[in-house]
């Protein structure tokens, strides 16, 4: 399931120019440019190590650029009018262990200007942490503490919400409510939304923009359907095999046996159903069919050797 | 006004985290340890300046108070204000939590400058409550009266006795001078933590350096030119000492000229790894 822009395009709330990063000459962002739009649900995809991090602690202050620029609300970076209009999760929830969920959020909201207590008990329930609010933080589980720390982000009702690798550590559950709440933020708050992670398939379930970035620079831009497109595959295994692949051919897909009997069968418009039905009609046996999206690491490998998908204007 | 919602909070967070409460711990060990080995020892007295004096004449609350207060400030205190001050930003990088203080509005500097009021708050807490202690535990333990005054640094000028009318206003100002030195310890805590994000560097780096100080400035001059202890900084953080002879019935003796010269000698110093600390924390990469 593809994310969508949620509000109408608008003007670019967040914008890095050539933003780069060395660390005792070793570079670890290089001249990274990203334009993120009011309403978009903005990936930020890469491995671990890929320069991830470095530069969402760029664009939130936490780290001064080598080189570029950041630009928040159209107000250069330092500028904390800008960036009291900002929620942010950087890597692990930051949260005072000895204090308990409640006094956490008071005092983080207290600090971004302010929230009525109607508001803290309201973020409480959206998080589902109100029962457990008076608990102190260390006896929470790393997904209460991740829901807290968002709850604490989303209190002073940011334009722009920054939240990196959010479901790293979250059970299944925990994962899919993760990326439930992103949506909502989106879709029912009307939150901009820059999401970072090392998962193309969390990326491809939420964001409707993104950037790849690999070794510190910038591989891709684009919209998430773009990024994909002609990449998704079924994989097939059937007899005889050559017949199958013949007939998938003949339906405009290119197919490849990689192994014995096994084809990767490579067109977007095909669905297993369809070639099933076309496949058993001209009498091929379907031992196993299995519809795959490619991984991040076969995304980066053909995107580095320069097989790159449509980029966005 | 962000910066008096900063403090409360720091001030919040102190009153609320375990480890802040080390210091007053500590001040009810020292105590019991104190008294214990007065007990043990079956003290009775001792000669100062060729005159024997007996216990009883002198050991009383306000004595045990003035004996703990000496003795802590330069053994159980920088530790106290080491460990507090030197948390105040490297523990909160090793945390995490320094993140979340610094993708809000509030700038950098704020943050600093109400961690390091936080500390010295905090840090003149503890020493309020050593003297209380101090005092309640010698007035159960061996009474009240005078207070009889004798200090290492002022063996030459032997000993004093302060009027039981007068000792509390004298303990009052001493709090605050003590304080008011200690607050050059807090100052090189604050700067080591702003440097690592590693707070037993920040206390182990302080701590040293205070120790070292000492060491060298109890040094005989033979060994250790009062030129060169002059350089030190514990040299010049016993200037609260001067409330005694300010206090002394028989006249004020108080040296204000050295008083004042340890005040701007302490000050400055103060001042100089305040602004250096903060200057490295405005700069410096969060990466924790």
């Amino acid at each position: 399931m593809c994310a969508t822009r949620i509000a109408v395009p608008g003007p670019v709330v967040l914008a890095t120019h050539d933003l780069s990063k060395r660390y005792r000459g070793r570079t670890v962002v290089d001249r990274v440019s990203i334009a993120v739009e009011r309403g978009d649900v903005y990936g930020f995809l890469g491995p671990n190590g890929a320069g991830k991090s470095t530069t969402l602690r760029m664009i939130l202050g936490l780290v001064r650029p080598s080189g570029g620029r950041v630009e928040l609300f159209g107000q250069p970076q330092g500028d904390r009018r800008a960036l009291a209009r900002v929620g942010a999760i950087v890597e692990s929830p930051s949260l005072y262990t000895y204090l308990s969920g409640r006094d956490n959020l008071r005092m983080l909201a207290d600090l971004s200007g302010g929230a009525p207590a109607a508001r803290l008990e309201e973020a409480l329930v959206r998080v589902d942490l109100r029962d457990r609010a008076d608990d102190p933080v260390r006896i929470y589980s790393h997904g209460m503490k991740q829901r807290l720390a968002i709850a604490a982000a989303l209190l002073p009702r940011p334009e722009l919400i920054i939240l990196d690798e959010p479901t790293n550590g979250l059970d299944p559950m925990g994962i899919r409510d993760m990326r439930d709440l992103v949506r909502s933020l989106a879709a029912d708050d009307g939150i901009t939304v820059l999401l970072s992670s090392h998962l193309l398939a969390e990326v491809e379930q939420v964001c409707n923009r993104a950037t790849i970035i690999a070794r510190g620079s910038r591989v891709w831009e684009g919209e998430v359907a773009g990024l994909l497109a002609g990449r998704r595959r079924v994989r097939l295994r059937a007899r005889p095999v050559e017949r199958a692949r013949a007939i998938a051919q003949t339906m405009g897909a290119e197919a490849r046996e990689v192994e014995p009997g096994v084809l990767h069968v490579t067109r977007d418009e095909i669905t297993p159903a369809a070639l099933v039905a076309r496949l058993a009609a001209a009498g091929v046996e379907v031992d196993e069919i299995v519809a795959e999206a490619p991984t991040l690491e076969e995304m980066f490998m053909s995107l580095v050797a320069g097989d790159r998908p449509e980029e966005a204007a | 006004m962000t910066f008096v919602r900063l403090l409360r909070w720091e001030l919040f967070k102190l009153y609320r985290r375990p480890s802040s409460y080390i210091g007053f711990v500590l001040c009810l060990a020292f105590c019991a340890v104190t008294l214990f080995g007065f007990g043990w020892t079956q003290y009775k007295g001792k000669e100062i300046q060729g005159l024997k004096l007996d216990a009883s004449q002198y050991l009383n609350g306000p004595f045990y108070a003035n004996f703990v207060l000496n003795i802590a400030f330069f053994a159980l205190l920088p530790l106290v204000v080491a460990t507090v001050a030197g948390s105040q930003l490297a523990g909160e990088a090793k945390d995490g939590t320094l993140r979340a203080l610094l993708v809000r509005p509030p700038s950098r500097a704020l943050v600093y400058l109400a961690k390091a009021v936080a500390s010295l708050v905090w840090v003149e807490l503890v020493i309020v409550f050593l003297i209380a202690l101090a005092l309640l535990v010698g007035h159960v333990a061996y009474g009240g009266g005078d207070l009889l005054v004798y200090i290492w640094e002022f063996k030459s000028a032997g000993f004093w006795r302060v009027e039981a009318s007068d000792w509390p206003l004298v303990f009052a100002l001493c709090a605050l001078g003590a304080g008011a030195a200690l607050a050059v310890v807090a100052s090189v805590a604050l700067l080591l933590s702003a440097l690592t994000d590693n707070p037993v560097v920040a206390h182990v780096g302080t701590l040293g350096g205070f120790f070292i100080s000492t060491v060298l400035q109890r040094l005989p001059d033979q060994v250790m030119g009062s030129s060169f202890k002059e350089l030190l900084p514990t040299t010049h953080m016993n200037f609260w000492h001067e409330i005694y002879r300010w206090a002394d019935p028989a006249g004020d003796g108080m040296n204000r000229a050295r008083v004042l010269e340890d005040v701007l000698w302490c000050g400055g110093l103060t001042v100089v790894c305040f602004a250096a600390g903060l200057l490295v924390f405005v700069r410096r990469d969060v990466t924790s």
